[in-house]
Protein backbone atom coordinates (compact mmCIF):
# COMPACT_ATOMS: atom_id res chain seq x y z
CA UNK A 1 0.00 0.00 0.00
CA UNK A 2 2.80 2.34 0.97
CA UNK A 3 4.66 1.58 -2.20
CA UNK A 4 1.53 2.00 -4.27
CA UNK A 5 1.05 5.45 -2.74
CA UNK A 6 4.64 6.39 -3.46
CA UNK A 7 4.26 5.17 -7.03
CA UNK A 8 1.14 7.22 -7.54
CA UNK A 9 2.82 10.29 -6.08
CA UNK A 10 5.95 9.99 -8.11
CA UNK A 11 4.49 9.12 -11.45
CA UNK A 12 1.35 11.19 -11.61
CA UNK A 13 1.13 13.81 -14.31
CA UNK A 14 0.91 16.85 -12.09
CA UNK A 15 -1.42 19.50 -13.36
CA UNK A 16 0.00 22.93 -14.07
CA UNK A 17 0.00 25.24 -11.10
CA UNK A 18 0.53 28.94 -10.76
CA UNK A 19 3.61 30.27 -9.02
CA UNK A 20 3.37 31.35 -5.43
CA UNK A 21 6.11 33.52 -4.03
CA UNK A 22 8.02 31.74 -1.30
CA UNK A 23 9.08 34.42 1.14
CA UNK A 24 11.36 32.08 3.09
CA UNK A 25 14.94 33.25 3.42
CA UNK A 26 16.03 30.29 1.33
CA UNK A 27 14.17 28.76 -1.55
CA UNK A 28 15.18 26.43 -4.33
CA UNK A 29 13.62 25.86 -7.73
CA UNK A 30 14.35 25.17 -11.40
CA UNK A 31 13.67 27.47 -14.32
CA UNK A 32 13.07 25.72 -17.61
CA UNK A 33 14.77 27.17 -20.65
CA UNK A 34 14.11 24.99 -23.69
CA UNK A 35 15.58 21.59 -22.98
CA UNK A 36 17.38 22.57 -19.79
CA UNK A 37 16.26 22.86 -16.19
CA UNK A 38 18.32 25.59 -14.55
CA UNK A 39 18.74 25.07 -10.78
CA UNK A 40 18.37 28.29 -8.81
CA UNK A 41 18.98 28.88 -5.11
CA UNK A 42 17.51 32.16 -3.88
CA UNK A 43 18.65 33.17 -0.44
CA UNK A 44 18.51 36.27 1.68
CA UNK A 45 16.23 39.23 2.05
CA UNK A 46 13.58 38.84 -0.65
CA UNK A 47 11.45 41.51 1.06
CA UNK A 48 14.04 44.07 -0.09
CA UNK A 49 12.70 43.59 -3.63
CA UNK A 50 16.27 43.65 -4.87
CA UNK A 51 17.77 40.42 -6.15
CA UNK A 52 21.43 40.10 -7.02
CA UNK A 53 21.73 37.48 -9.75
CA UNK A 54 25.18 35.99 -9.25
CA UNK A 55 27.01 34.73 -12.35
CA UNK A 56 29.71 32.23 -11.49
CA UNK A 57 33.26 32.28 -12.78
CA UNK A 58 35.23 29.37 -14.15
CA UNK A 59 34.46 28.91 -16.97
CA UNK A 60 31.75 26.64 -15.77
CA UNK A 61 32.47 26.53 -12.07
CA UNK A 62 29.79 24.98 -9.88
CA UNK A 63 27.63 27.49 -8.07
CA UNK A 64 25.32 25.73 -5.65
CA UNK A 65 28.15 24.44 -3.48
CA UNK A 66 29.69 27.94 -3.60
CA UNK A 67 26.44 29.12 -1.99
CA UNK A 68 25.95 26.07 0.24
CA UNK A 69 29.30 26.47 1.97
CA UNK A 70 28.94 30.26 1.80
CA UNK A 71 32.33 30.63 0.11
CA UNK A 72 31.88 34.40 -0.50
CA UNK A 73 30.62 34.92 3.09
CA UNK A 74 27.58 36.90 1.97
CA UNK A 75 25.07 34.96 4.06
CA UNK A 76 25.50 37.25 7.05
CA UNK A 77 26.36 40.39 5.14
CA UNK A 78 24.89 41.14 1.70
CA UNK A 79 22.09 38.62 2.09
CA UNK A 80 20.78 40.54 5.10
CA UNK A 81 20.08 43.48 2.79
CA UNK A 82 19.32 41.78 -0.50
CA UNK A 83 18.40 38.40 -1.87
CA UNK A 84 21.05 36.66 -3.93
CA UNK A 85 20.13 34.18 -6.66
CA UNK A 86 22.79 31.55 -7.28
CA UNK A 87 22.12 29.64 -10.49
CA UNK A 88 23.94 26.75 -12.07
CA UNK A 89 25.27 27.36 -15.56
CA UNK A 90 24.29 24.85 -18.23
CA UNK A 91 26.34 21.67 -18.07
CA UNK A 92 27.68 22.28 -14.57
CA UNK A 93 26.61 20.87 -11.21
CA UNK A 94 23.91 18.22 -11.40
CA UNK A 95 22.97 18.79 -15.08
CA UNK A 96 19.92 16.59 -15.54
CA UNK A 97 18.41 15.34 -18.76
CA UNK A 98 19.38 15.43 -22.39
CA UNK A 99 20.19 19.01 -23.24
CA UNK A 100 22.17 20.80 -25.87
CA UNK A 101 24.72 23.60 -25.59
CA UNK A 102 23.49 25.17 -28.83
CA UNK A 103 25.53 26.43 -31.76
CA UNK A 104 27.31 28.91 -29.56
CA UNK A 105 27.76 27.97 -25.92
CA UNK A 106 28.22 31.48 -24.59
CA UNK A 107 25.14 32.67 -26.48
CA UNK A 108 23.19 29.82 -24.86
CA UNK A 109 24.65 30.81 -21.50
CA UNK A 110 23.39 34.36 -21.77
CA UNK A 111 19.99 33.13 -22.98
CA UNK A 112 19.79 31.00 -19.82
CA UNK A 113 20.83 34.01 -17.80
CA UNK A 114 18.14 36.12 -19.45
CA UNK A 115 15.51 33.51 -18.65
CA UNK A 116 16.52 33.32 -15.00
CA UNK A 117 16.56 37.13 -14.73
CA UNK A 118 13.13 37.37 -16.37
CA UNK A 119 11.75 34.71 -14.05
CA UNK A 120 13.08 36.36 -10.90
CA UNK A 121 11.76 39.75 -11.92
CA UNK A 122 8.31 38.40 -12.71
CA UNK A 123 8.06 36.03 -9.75
CA UNK A 124 9.28 38.40 -7.07
CA UNK A 125 8.47 41.78 -8.60
CA UNK A 126 12.05 42.66 -7.78
CA UNK A 127 14.75 44.82 -9.23
CA UNK A 128 17.45 42.58 -10.67
CA UNK A 129 21.13 43.38 -10.30
CA UNK A 130 23.34 41.09 -12.36
CA UNK A 131 26.72 40.48 -10.76
CA UNK A 132 29.34 38.26 -12.38
CA UNK A 133 32.72 37.27 -11.07
CA UNK A 134 35.75 36.60 -13.29
CA UNK A 135 34.48 34.55 -16.28
CA UNK A 136 30.98 35.37 -15.01
CA UNK A 137 31.85 39.06 -15.14
CA UNK A 138 32.79 38.65 -18.79
CA UNK A 139 29.48 36.89 -19.35
CA UNK A 140 27.70 39.80 -17.66
CA UNK A 141 29.38 42.31 -20.00
CA UNK A 142 28.49 40.09 -22.96
CA UNK A 143 24.87 40.02 -21.79
CA UNK A 144 24.87 43.83 -21.65
CA UNK A 145 26.28 44.03 -25.17
CA UNK A 146 23.88 41.49 -26.66
CA UNK A 147 20.68 42.52 -24.90
CA UNK A 148 21.33 46.25 -24.64
CA UNK A 149 18.30 48.12 -23.35
CA UNK A 150 16.12 45.00 -23.52
CA UNK A 151 18.20 43.38 -20.78
CA UNK A 152 16.23 42.51 -17.65
CA UNK A 153 18.55 43.84 -14.90
CA UNK A 154 18.53 47.49 -13.94
CA UNK A 155 22.13 47.41 -12.81
CA UNK A 156 25.20 45.35 -13.60
CA UNK A 157 28.35 44.57 -11.66
CA UNK A 158 31.45 42.97 -13.20
CA UNK A 159 33.79 41.68 -10.49
CA UNK A 160 37.42 40.92 -11.27
CA UNK A 161 36.43 40.23 -14.87
CA UNK A 162 39.25 40.02 -17.41
CA UNK A 163 38.27 41.10 -20.90
CA UNK A 164 41.39 40.37 -22.93
CA UNK A 165 42.25 36.85 -24.04
CA UNK A 166 45.38 34.78 -24.59
CA UNK A 167 45.40 34.80 -28.39
CA UNK A 168 43.29 37.37 -30.24
CA UNK A 169 44.02 40.19 -27.80
CA UNK A 170 47.23 38.80 -26.34
CA UNK A 171 49.40 41.82 -27.07
CA UNK A 172 46.99 44.11 -25.21
CA UNK A 173 46.72 41.60 -22.38
CA UNK A 174 50.48 41.47 -21.89
CA UNK A 175 50.80 45.22 -22.19
CA UNK A 176 48.39 45.52 -19.24
CA UNK A 177 50.14 42.76 -17.33
CA UNK A 178 53.54 44.35 -17.76
CA UNK A 179 52.14 47.66 -16.53
CA UNK A 180 50.55 45.81 -13.60
CA UNK A 181 53.86 44.27 -12.59
CA UNK A 182 55.64 47.60 -12.90
CA UNK A 183 53.02 49.52 -10.89
CA UNK A 184 52.87 46.77 -8.28
CA UNK A 185 56.67 46.83 -7.92
CA UNK A 186 56.61 50.61 -7.36
CA UNK A 187 53.76 50.30 -4.87
CA UNK A 188 55.36 47.48 -2.93
CA UNK A 189 58.69 49.29 -2.74
CA UNK A 190 56.87 52.39 -1.45
CA UNK A 191 55.26 50.16 1.17
CA UNK A 192 58.63 48.73 2.07
CA UNK A 193 57.68 45.14 1.29
CA UNK A 194 60.25 42.75 -0.22
CA UNK A 195 62.13 45.73 -1.62
CA UNK A 196 65.12 43.75 -2.85
CA UNK A 197 63.05 41.29 -4.85
CA UNK A 198 60.84 44.02 -6.29
CA UNK A 199 63.92 45.97 -7.42
CA UNK A 200 65.00 42.85 -9.29
CA UNK A 201 61.56 42.82 -10.93
CA UNK A 202 62.03 46.44 -12.01
CA UNK A 203 65.42 45.59 -13.53
CA UNK A 204 63.84 42.69 -15.46
CA UNK A 205 61.08 44.99 -16.70
CA UNK A 206 63.66 47.53 -17.80
CA UNK A 207 65.30 44.85 -19.93
CA UNK A 208 61.89 43.65 -21.14
CA UNK A 209 59.96 46.52 -22.68
CA UNK A 210 57.47 44.12 -24.27
CA UNK A 211 56.23 40.80 -22.94
CA UNK A 212 55.49 38.64 -25.93
CA UNK A 213 56.11 35.32 -27.59
CA UNK A 214 59.72 35.14 -28.77
CA UNK A 215 61.43 33.01 -31.40
CA UNK A 216 63.46 30.00 -30.30
CA UNK A 217 63.05 26.94 -28.13
CA UNK A 218 61.25 28.69 -25.30
CA UNK A 219 58.80 31.11 -26.94
CA UNK A 220 56.81 31.71 -23.74
CA UNK A 221 59.75 32.40 -21.42
CA UNK A 222 58.85 36.08 -20.87
CA UNK A 223 55.29 35.17 -19.92
CA UNK A 224 56.60 32.41 -17.68
CA UNK A 225 58.94 34.84 -15.93
CA UNK A 226 56.02 37.22 -15.34
CA UNK A 227 54.03 34.31 -13.89
CA UNK A 228 56.92 33.33 -11.64
CA UNK A 229 57.14 36.83 -10.17
CA UNK A 230 53.39 36.90 -9.62
CA UNK A 231 53.32 33.46 -7.99
CA UNK A 232 56.19 34.36 -5.70
CA UNK A 233 55.43 37.97 -4.80
CA UNK A 234 51.73 38.67 -5.36
CA UNK A 235 49.44 35.65 -5.36
CA UNK A 236 50.42 34.18 -1.94
CA UNK A 237 49.21 37.37 -0.25
CA UNK A 238 45.84 37.32 -2.01
CA UNK A 239 45.11 33.65 -2.52
CA UNK A 240 41.79 31.86 -2.85
CA UNK A 241 40.18 30.83 0.39
CA UNK A 242 40.89 27.32 1.65
CA UNK A 243 37.69 25.35 1.83
CA UNK A 244 37.44 23.28 5.00
CA UNK A 245 36.84 19.53 4.99
CA UNK A 246 33.61 20.22 6.87
CA UNK A 247 32.44 22.37 3.95
CA UNK A 248 33.26 19.69 1.41
CA UNK A 249 31.28 17.16 3.46
CA UNK A 250 28.36 19.57 3.67
CA UNK A 251 28.37 20.10 -0.10
CA UNK A 252 28.66 16.39 -0.86
CA UNK A 253 26.21 14.95 1.63
CA UNK A 254 23.73 17.72 2.46
CA UNK A 255 23.39 19.89 -0.62
CA UNK A 256 21.27 19.54 -3.77
CA UNK A 257 24.33 17.97 -5.41
CA UNK A 258 24.82 14.51 -6.69
CA UNK A 259 28.59 14.75 -6.21
CA UNK A 260 29.58 12.42 -9.05
CA UNK A 261 28.35 14.54 -11.97
CA UNK A 262 28.89 17.75 -10.02
CA UNK A 263 32.56 17.23 -9.27
CA UNK A 264 33.96 14.77 -11.80
CA UNK A 265 32.81 16.83 -14.80
CA UNK A 266 34.13 14.13 -17.09
CA UNK A 267 31.47 14.59 -19.74
CA UNK A 268 32.20 18.32 -19.72
CA UNK A 269 35.82 17.58 -20.51
CA UNK A 270 35.06 14.76 -22.95
CA UNK A 271 32.97 17.11 -25.03
CA UNK A 272 35.65 19.76 -24.77
CA UNK A 273 33.10 22.33 -23.56
CA UNK A 274 35.71 24.27 -21.58
CA UNK A 275 37.97 24.57 -24.64
CA UNK A 276 35.05 25.58 -26.85
CA UNK A 277 34.12 28.33 -24.41
CA UNK A 278 37.67 29.69 -24.48
CA UNK A 279 37.64 29.58 -28.29
CA UNK A 280 34.34 31.44 -28.39
CA UNK A 281 35.80 34.10 -26.11
CA UNK A 282 38.73 34.44 -28.50
CA UNK A 283 36.39 34.81 -31.49
CA UNK A 284 34.04 37.28 -29.82
CA UNK A 285 36.73 39.87 -28.93
CA UNK A 286 34.66 41.47 -26.21
CA UNK A 287 37.05 44.37 -25.76
CA UNK A 288 36.14 45.64 -29.25
CA UNK A 289 32.42 45.70 -28.45
CA UNK A 290 32.40 47.73 -25.26
CA UNK A 291 31.06 50.79 -27.09
CA UNK A 292 27.67 49.04 -27.11
CA UNK A 293 27.42 49.49 -23.34
CA UNK A 294 26.15 53.00 -23.78
CA UNK A 295 23.22 53.32 -21.38
CA UNK A 296 23.28 50.74 -18.62
CA UNK A 297 24.39 51.33 -15.04
CA UNK A 298 27.54 49.27 -14.59
CA UNK A 299 30.04 48.96 -11.78
CA UNK A 300 33.48 47.51 -12.49
CA UNK A 301 35.46 46.20 -9.53
CA UNK A 302 38.83 44.60 -9.19
CA UNK A 303 41.53 44.19 -6.58
CA UNK A 304 44.70 46.25 -6.78
CA UNK A 305 46.64 42.98 -6.66
CA UNK A 306 44.39 40.96 -8.97
CA UNK A 307 46.75 39.33 -11.44
CA UNK A 308 43.88 37.93 -13.55
CA UNK A 309 41.83 41.07 -13.98
CA UNK A 310 44.64 43.57 -13.56
CA UNK A 311 43.49 47.09 -12.63
CA UNK A 312 45.34 48.54 -15.63
CA UNK A 313 43.11 46.47 -17.92
CA UNK A 314 39.96 47.34 -16.05
CA UNK A 315 40.77 51.05 -16.26
CA UNK A 316 41.09 50.64 -20.04
CA UNK A 317 37.74 48.83 -20.15
CA UNK A 318 36.19 51.61 -18.10
CA UNK A 319 37.44 54.22 -20.60
CA UNK A 320 36.01 52.22 -23.51
CA UNK A 321 32.51 52.00 -22.02
CA UNK A 322 30.54 55.08 -23.07
CA UNK A 323 27.66 54.70 -20.59
CA UNK A 324 27.29 57.76 -18.36
CA UNK A 325 26.15 55.39 -15.60
CA UNK A 326 29.50 53.63 -15.27
CA UNK A 327 31.63 53.38 -12.14
CA UNK A 328 34.97 51.77 -11.36
CA UNK A 329 36.47 50.76 -8.02
CA UNK A 330 39.95 49.39 -7.50
CA UNK A 331 40.11 47.87 -4.03
CA UNK A 332 43.50 48.07 -2.36
CA UNK A 333 45.00 45.03 -0.62
CA UNK A 334 42.77 42.70 -2.60
CA UNK A 335 43.34 40.09 -5.29
CA UNK A 336 41.05 38.11 -7.58
CA UNK A 337 38.58 37.33 -4.76
CA UNK A 338 38.22 41.00 -3.86
CA UNK A 339 34.87 40.27 -2.14
CA UNK A 340 36.77 38.19 0.43
CA UNK A 341 40.08 40.03 0.73
CA UNK A 342 38.45 43.34 1.66
CA UNK A 343 34.93 42.20 2.47
CA UNK A 344 33.76 45.26 4.40
CA UNK A 345 34.92 47.72 1.74
CA UNK A 346 33.56 45.52 -1.02
CA UNK A 347 30.13 45.27 0.59
CA UNK A 348 30.00 49.01 1.15
CA UNK A 349 30.83 49.70 -2.50
CA UNK A 350 28.09 47.32 -3.58
CA UNK A 351 25.48 48.82 -1.29
CA UNK A 352 26.28 52.34 -2.48
CA UNK A 353 25.86 51.23 -6.09
CA UNK A 354 22.69 49.22 -5.56
CA UNK A 355 20.80 51.80 -3.46
CA UNK B 1 3.89 4.26 -16.42
CA UNK B 2 3.20 3.38 -12.79
CA UNK B 3 1.21 0.33 -13.89
CA UNK B 4 4.03 -0.76 -16.15
CA UNK B 5 6.53 -0.71 -13.29
CA UNK B 6 4.28 -2.65 -10.91
CA UNK B 7 3.44 -5.22 -13.59
CA UNK B 8 7.10 -5.65 -14.51
CA UNK B 9 8.02 -6.19 -10.88
CA UNK B 10 5.24 -8.65 -10.14
CA UNK B 11 5.75 -10.51 -13.40
CA UNK B 12 9.42 -11.03 -12.66
CA UNK B 13 8.54 -12.35 -9.23
CA UNK B 14 5.71 -14.53 -10.54
CA UNK B 15 7.69 -16.21 -13.25
CA UNK B 16 10.32 -17.32 -10.82
CA UNK B 17 7.91 -19.14 -8.59
CA UNK B 18 8.57 -19.88 -4.93
CA UNK B 19 10.04 -17.07 -2.88
CA UNK B 20 13.31 -17.54 -1.17
CA UNK B 21 13.84 -14.30 0.72
CA UNK B 22 12.29 -10.89 0.96
CA UNK B 23 14.53 -7.91 1.62
CA UNK B 24 13.90 -4.43 2.90
CA UNK B 25 16.60 -1.79 2.98
CA UNK B 26 17.34 1.82 3.58
CA UNK B 27 18.56 3.12 0.24
CA UNK B 28 20.71 6.21 0.69
CA UNK B 29 21.61 8.03 -2.51
CA UNK B 30 25.00 9.60 -1.68
CA UNK B 31 24.34 7.84 1.66
CA UNK B 32 22.36 10.71 3.20
CA UNK B 33 19.46 11.17 0.78
CA UNK B 34 16.92 8.65 2.01
CA UNK B 35 14.99 6.01 0.21
CA UNK B 36 13.72 2.48 0.51
CA UNK B 37 14.31 -0.64 -1.50
CA UNK B 38 12.38 -3.88 -1.36
CA UNK B 39 13.17 -7.04 -3.19
CA UNK B 40 12.63 -10.74 -3.53
CA UNK B 41 15.58 -12.99 -4.14
CA UNK B 42 15.63 -16.45 -5.67
CA UNK B 43 18.57 -18.78 -5.77
CA UNK B 44 19.22 -19.76 -9.37
CA UNK B 45 22.07 -22.10 -8.62
CA UNK B 46 23.73 -23.30 -5.36
CA UNK B 47 26.84 -25.30 -4.73
CA UNK B 48 29.32 -26.05 -1.98
CA UNK B 49 33.05 -25.62 -2.14
CA UNK B 50 35.41 -27.37 0.26
CA UNK B 51 38.98 -26.24 0.85
CA UNK B 52 41.69 -27.87 2.96
CA UNK B 53 43.52 -25.38 5.15
CA UNK B 54 47.21 -25.73 6.14
CA UNK B 55 46.30 -26.82 9.64
CA UNK B 56 44.44 -29.78 8.18
CA UNK B 57 41.05 -28.26 8.82
CA UNK B 58 38.42 -28.19 6.13
CA UNK B 59 36.82 -24.91 5.14
CA UNK B 60 33.34 -25.12 3.67
CA UNK B 61 31.96 -22.29 1.56
CA UNK B 62 28.37 -22.10 0.39
CA UNK B 63 28.09 -20.40 -2.95
CA UNK B 64 25.07 -19.40 -4.93
CA UNK B 65 23.79 -17.26 -7.71
CA UNK B 66 20.71 -15.19 -6.84
CA UNK B 67 18.27 -13.28 -8.97
CA UNK B 68 16.55 -10.43 -7.13
CA UNK B 69 13.90 -8.17 -8.62
CA UNK B 70 14.09 -4.93 -6.65
CA UNK B 71 11.82 -1.92 -6.36
CA UNK B 72 12.96 1.27 -4.72
CA UNK B 73 13.00 5.01 -4.50
CA UNK B 74 15.09 7.81 -3.03
CA UNK B 75 14.42 11.43 -2.25
CA UNK B 76 17.18 13.97 -2.79
CA UNK B 77 15.84 17.33 -1.74
CA UNK B 78 16.08 20.05 -4.40
CA UNK B 79 17.62 17.61 -6.88
CA UNK B 80 15.30 14.77 -7.79
CA UNK B 81 13.22 11.89 -6.56
CA UNK B 82 13.95 8.61 -8.27
CA UNK B 83 11.79 5.53 -8.51
CA UNK B 84 13.26 2.40 -9.98
CA UNK B 85 12.67 -1.23 -10.73
CA UNK B 86 15.92 -3.10 -10.87
CA UNK B 87 16.43 -6.85 -11.25
CA UNK B 88 19.82 -7.79 -9.83
CA UNK B 89 22.08 -10.79 -10.24
CA UNK B 90 24.41 -11.63 -7.35
CA UNK B 91 27.23 -14.10 -6.85
CA UNK B 92 27.30 -14.93 -3.12
CA UNK B 93 29.97 -16.61 -1.06
CA UNK B 94 29.08 -17.55 2.52
CA UNK B 95 31.31 -19.15 5.16
CA UNK B 96 30.42 -21.55 7.95
CA UNK B 97 29.84 -18.70 10.41
CA UNK B 98 27.19 -17.17 8.17
CA UNK B 99 29.29 -14.24 7.04
CA UNK B 100 28.88 -13.58 3.37
CA UNK B 101 30.06 -11.31 0.61
CA UNK B 102 28.52 -10.84 -2.78
CA UNK B 103 29.28 -9.12 -6.03
CA UNK B 104 26.58 -8.26 -8.49
CA UNK B 105 25.07 -6.25 -11.25
CA UNK B 106 21.60 -5.09 -12.10
CA UNK B 107 19.77 -3.50 -14.99
CA UNK B 108 16.39 -1.83 -14.99
CA UNK B 109 14.35 1.32 -15.36
CA UNK B 110 14.22 4.54 -13.36
CA UNK B 111 11.94 7.52 -13.52
CA UNK B 112 12.95 10.76 -11.86
CA UNK B 113 10.94 13.78 -10.88
CA UNK B 114 12.61 17.16 -10.59
CA UNK B 115 11.10 19.41 -7.91
CA UNK B 116 9.66 22.89 -8.42
CA UNK B 117 10.18 23.53 -12.12
CA UNK B 118 8.81 26.76 -13.57
CA UNK B 119 8.35 28.21 -17.01
CA UNK B 120 6.33 30.96 -18.63
CA UNK B 121 3.06 30.00 -20.27
CA UNK B 122 1.98 31.41 -23.64
CA UNK B 123 0.53 34.50 -21.98
CA UNK B 124 3.80 35.19 -20.18
CA UNK B 125 2.57 34.08 -16.77
CA UNK B 126 4.61 31.78 -14.58
CA UNK B 127 3.44 28.22 -14.29
CA UNK B 128 4.75 25.26 -12.36
CA UNK B 129 5.28 22.28 -14.61
CA UNK B 130 5.97 18.61 -13.99
CA UNK B 131 9.43 17.55 -15.12
CA UNK B 132 11.32 14.30 -14.96
CA UNK B 133 13.31 11.85 -16.98
CA UNK B 134 13.12 8.20 -18.00
CA UNK B 135 16.33 6.26 -17.63
CA UNK B 136 17.76 2.86 -18.32
CA UNK B 137 19.80 2.11 -15.22
CA UNK B 138 22.45 -0.38 -14.30
CA UNK B 139 24.10 -0.89 -10.95
CA UNK B 140 27.30 -2.51 -9.73
CA UNK B 141 27.53 -3.56 -6.13
CA UNK B 142 29.29 -5.44 -3.40
CA UNK B 143 27.41 -6.81 -0.41
CA UNK B 144 28.73 -7.57 3.05
CA UNK B 145 26.31 -9.46 5.24
CA UNK B 146 25.65 -11.98 7.97
CA UNK B 147 23.17 -14.81 7.86
CA UNK B 148 21.78 -15.03 11.40
CA UNK B 149 20.15 -18.39 10.75
CA UNK B 150 23.55 -20.12 10.81
CA UNK B 151 24.47 -19.67 14.46
CA UNK B 152 21.44 -18.06 16.03
CA UNK B 153 18.65 -19.85 14.22
CA UNK B 154 16.97 -16.60 13.20
CA UNK B 155 15.81 -16.72 9.56
CA UNK B 156 17.25 -13.30 8.88
CA UNK B 157 20.24 -11.78 7.16
CA UNK B 158 21.57 -8.28 7.63
CA UNK B 159 23.69 -6.56 5.05
CA UNK B 160 25.41 -3.42 3.81
CA UNK B 161 25.57 -2.90 0.06
CA UNK B 162 27.55 -0.01 -1.41
CA UNK B 163 26.91 0.49 -5.08
CA UNK B 164 27.36 2.62 -8.13
CA UNK B 165 24.36 3.23 -10.31
CA UNK B 166 24.49 4.55 -13.86
CA UNK B 167 21.54 6.18 -15.62
CA UNK B 168 21.16 6.67 -19.38
CA UNK B 169 20.39 8.59 -21.53
CA UNK B 170 21.58 11.90 -20.18
CA UNK B 171 23.71 14.67 -21.62
CA UNK B 172 27.27 13.45 -21.70
CA UNK B 173 27.72 9.81 -20.86
CA UNK B 174 24.92 9.41 -18.37
CA UNK B 175 24.71 10.12 -14.67
CA UNK B 176 26.52 8.12 -12.01
CA UNK B 177 25.17 7.81 -8.50
CA UNK B 178 26.71 6.38 -5.39
CA UNK B 179 24.29 4.73 -2.99
CA UNK B 180 24.49 2.74 0.18
CA UNK B 181 21.91 0.12 1.07
CA UNK B 182 21.55 -1.06 4.66
CA UNK B 183 18.98 -3.76 5.09
CA UNK B 184 17.81 -7.14 6.11
CA UNK B 185 16.27 -10.08 4.33
CA UNK B 186 13.92 -12.67 5.70
CA UNK B 187 14.02 -16.24 4.44
CA UNK B 188 10.62 -17.37 3.24
CA UNK B 189 11.44 -20.97 2.39
CA UNK B 190 14.36 -23.35 2.63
Amino acid sequence: MLLASILAFLLCNCSKETFEVDTASKTFFHVKNGDYLIPVLLRGNTASKKIILYVQGGPAGNTLDFATVDYPEWKNTLEKDYAIAYYEQRGTGNRQGNFDFGQNILQTYIEDLHKVAAFLKKAYGAEIIMMGHSFGGGLTLRYMIEYGQSGIPQKYIALNAPVTTDVSTASLRWQFRRAFLFNTAKLEISRNRKVERWNEVLKWLEKTPVIEKIPGDAPYQLMQQWNEYIEELVYPNYAEKNVKVRDYLKAIFFSPYNPIPAYLRKDFEDKGIGSLILQEEEDYVLINRLSKIDQQAVLLITGRYDDICVPEELSYVFEKIPSPEKQIKIIDEAGHDSFLHQAAEFNQILKSFIQ
Amino acid sequence: MKHLIVIAFLATAGVLGAQSAISLAYFGETITHPGLKVGISFPLHQWEQRKMLRKGQEKVLDKRLDLSPQLGFYYHQDYQTGLFVLPELSYIRQNAKGNYTALGIGAGYMHTRVPRVYDFDTSGEIEQIGAGYHYFISNYFATFGKDLSVNKGIPLSIYAKPQLMHALPNAGKGIWYFALELGFSVKMSE
